[in-house]
């Protein structure tokens, strides 16, 4: 097997949960997003954007869909005779086996897949963030600082801080002190889950926490602070583009209202970094007459003939006549008939809404699971206020 | 009924450069249509959508985009170790030819056509627009037992017919479905049967046909073959009734797409028969600005709108300015309509910048074309 300077192991076994109903049937990588993306796609696209050619995926949770959906990475332009893309699940051995019980014994069980390529270097990525960011220049700034882990770090609200590892730096960059989700940060240069190992060092580490009986064999909580405790030479790489964790609903819809902000500094059209995806063929979508779209991503196969403001539209989504859909996100085939209104939701996939529905409303986000079906007029989330004709709105009143 | 027993033939089209401007510098089967697509790619859609596996192309004049765009048949799941697809040389290269269905372009790749194992053949055109399930066709084929089955459209036409066709092969049947007349033509315009190129027949009789052919160096389909031969063979007509297209000038080219505006059109022609599969592309899902203002249109994806767009069809990757007004036209793909232009009833191929302040007027008789990378 040809050796390879860096191969990435993509953690994408991750349940979620505090996505809820969004990854009651999916693993957390495999959450659509932004119209024509699943949430792993940016990670993917980004190893292919920057010369990574292999890579290990690491899957448990729920891996049905995204299996398939991986396949042998072609997708990604990452399908190669030598390397490309490997699912990598949990497996027994001749001494029985386990599941992976955490970050690091993911990857530690999986040392074989990284010793066939005898990388100099390893990238370890997690499926579940959106952002656009260039590896090899990551690589290069840890092989210039001659690093044992270089931890890509990003500085993030100070109220948000205590959701990530946190770390104060040197002045040449060189990481002093790291606390895995503080109570109370002392930094909000916060770690973006992405990780340069020298092989030889994950090696060893990985291999010393396995047999720590104690450990919760987490890169964060267990690996990388042992490595500081031991005096690694571990450098942070300060990241200042666009990145978000889309780990919980409001974050996730937040994400997704910044992508149609150009404000945001997310720009999912530039052609020099392209995200790739996979989407069934679908014909392009179809606007009617008398419609308003605006603010809006809408994607091929939709056939829209209301409203849609604010608003991320999957592929395949009809929205019927006089239909007001607002600050929402719409997932693939979603049916909503007449007169309805929708505004500050998530609405799952295949879902049927009928006619003269209120979904939402209000500063909350309202969840909508896959595969419902609503009958005419249900009222959903948060009471709204809205400008209709009385007598609609007391039929509403009344169901 | 199993379709492993049927192969298709994709023919390539006599006038290469029927669409002036379009066809300058790729021929029709590979000509930009619906927002997404080519045109070959709603007849090989039906074919693999039907289950056949084993798929020719004949391909002649100006093949470069046709064969960039097939490749090896990836998007249509023909890459396979055995059949697949086949992109096959024309017999000549006469771009223009009097021959309706040139045999002659079989009777080269004879070798493949004895290669092949299946006991049946689909010939198409590569210039229609339809949602055909061909099983159905074959099991007609069979319980007629048929030599030739050619598919039809019955036409009746409104007054005034919006869409004549030209240079159309019509058909005269008797109440069993039997061919008893063919004629080429141009159709008077109450009630037509309209054949649409497309044929079923088993390959013994077609190496048969080609052995004729090659004695008598005929090597017309529809003139030196089935016109005369209306007794001799069993010539039945299947009717298809979902939507058809068949693009052959620039005003069908226009007219049709229009067509794809009504969105009961759209639903039967891409909802009916399977997916339609067109080479894949990468991006984003289409961009509305808050200044967007976009009434009956079609648009693929990866475009970024904040002007006006009425009646118009939008390939993928359009930019539309602020102030722009584009109505009753067709944009192909990566158009740039700068700020404060009005367009009405124009077709810009695929690349064309059209800059600030710009006015560009056609009509639906004569649709303006502007040529592929142009700046105006």
């Amino acid at each position: 097997m040809q050796t390879k300077e860096c191969i990435a192991m993509l953690l994408a076994g991750g349940q979620g949960s505090r996505l809820r109903v969004l990854t009651k049937n999916v693993a957390k990588p495999a959450v659509p997003f932004g119209g024509q993306y699943r949430i792993i796609d940016f990670s993917l696209s980004n190893c292919r954007n920057s010369g990574i050619d292999t890579v290990g995926v690491l899957t448990q949770y729920k891996p049905l869909f995204l299996n398939s959906y991986i396949g042998i990475g072609s997708t990604w332009d990452l399908n190669y005779q030598q390397g490309g893309t490997t699912i990598l699940p949990p497996f027994v051995g001749e001494d029985g086996g386990e599941w992976y019980k955490g970050t690091a014994h993911a990857v530690y069980q999986n040392l074989d897949f990284i010793e066939q390529f005898q990388p100099e270097n390893v990238l370890i990525l997690s499926g579940d963030h959106i952002y656009k960011m260039d590896y090899s220049q990551l690589l290069n700034y840890h092989k210039e600082k001659n690093a044992d882990i270089t931890i890509a770090v990003i500085e993030v609200p100070w109220e948000e801080a205590g959701r990530f590892g946190v770390m104060a730096l040197s002045e040449q960059g060189e990481i002093v002190e790291f606390q895995e989700k503080p109570e109370i940060p002392e930094s909000n240069l916060a770690s973006m889950g992405v990780y340069v190992f020298r092989t030889d060092v994950l090696k060893s580490y990985l291999t010393m926490d396995a047999k720590d009986s104690a450990s919760q064999n987490d890169f964060g909580k267990n690996v990388i602070p042992r490595m500081l405790a031991e005096g690694k030479k571990m450098f942070a790489y300060p990241f200042c583009g666009y990145w978000k964790d889309v780990g919980t609903i409001e974050s996730y819809w937040m994400a997704s209202m910044d992508i149609l902000d150009d404000k945001a500094n997310f720009n999912i059209f530039d052609s020099a970094w392209c995200i790739y995806s996979a989407n069934p063929p679908q014909p392009p979508h179809y606007i009617g007459a008398a419609v308003r779209v605006k603010e809006a991503l809408i994607s091929e196969g939709c056939s829209i003939h209301g409203e849609v403001d604010h608003s991320v539209i999957f592929p395949g989504v009809t929205i019927g006549k006089g239909s007001q859909v607002k600050g929402s996100v719409i997932m693939s085939n979603v049916k909503i008939e007449a007169n309805v209104k929708i505004e500050n939701a998530i609405i799952g996939e295949n879902t049927v809404i009928g006619d003269g529905s209120l979904i939402g409303g209000g500063s909350k986000i309202t969840m909508v699971e896959d595969n419902q079906k609503f009958a005419p007029n249900t009222r959903l989330g948060v009471l709204l206020t809205i400008k209709r004709a009385e007598k609609t709105l007391s039929e509403v009143a009344g169901v | 009924m199993t379709m492993k027993n049927v192969m298709g033939i994709i023919h390539h089209h006599k006038n290469e450069q029927a669409l002036q401007e379009i066809t300058r510098h790729r021929c029709m089967a590979s000509v930009p249509y619906g927002g997404n697509y080519r045109l070959i790619d709603f007849t090989l859609s039906n074919m693999v959508n039907s289950g056949i596996c084993n798929v020719a192309v004949i391909a002649d004049f100006n093949i470069r985009s046709l064969i960039e765009h097939l490749g090896r048949g990836k998007d249509w799941g023909l890459d396979k170790k055995n059949d697949g697809l086949f992109i096959l040389p024309a017999a000549s290269t006469q771009a223009a030819n009097c021959r309706k269905v040139d045999l002659e372009d079989l009777f080269r790749n004879v070798d493949y056509l004895e290669r092949s194992k299946e006991k049946y053949v689909v010939l198409s055109g590569s210039n229609i627009i339809s949602s055909l399930d061909y099983k159905k066709v074959l099991r007609f084929h069979e319980e007629k037992g048929a030599d030739v089955t050619l598919i039809y459209q019955s036409v009746n036409t409104p007054h005034p017919p919006k869409r004549v066709h030209s240079e159309a092969v019509l058909l005269e049947l008797d109440s069993d479905g039997r061919v008893t007349e063919l004629l080429v033509g141009k159709p008077g315009w109450q009630s037509y049967n309209l054949a649409t190129d497309m044929y079923i027949f088993e390959k013994s009789l077609l190496m048969r046909i080609l052995r004729e052919c090659l004695r008598y160096q005929q090597w017309d389909f529809i003139g030196d073959v089935l016109c005369k031969q209306t007794r001799g063979l069993k010539i039945y007509a299947y009717p298809y009734e979902g939507y058809l297209a068949i693009i052959n000038s620039i005003p069908d080219y226009y007219y049709y797409h229009m067509d794809l505006l009504e969105p009961g059109i759209w639903r039967k022609l891409f909802y009916s028969c399977g997916p339609v599969y067109t080479k894949l592309k990468d991006g984003p899902s289409t961009k509305y600005y808050g200044t967007a203002d976009v009434r009956n249109a079609l648009v693929a994806n990866g475009c970024m709108i904040s002007g006006r767009v009425e009646n118009s069809v939008l390939f993928r990757g359009v930019r539309i300015a602020k102030g722009a007004w584009v109505k009753n036209s067709i944009i192909m793909s990566e158009g740039d309509i700068g700020e404060d232009t009005l367009l009405d009833g124009v077709i810009l191929d695929k690349n064309v910048c059209v800059q600030r302040g710009g006015k560009l007027t056609g009509d639906n008789k004569k649709p303006l074309v502007i040529g592929k990378r142009l700046v105006v």
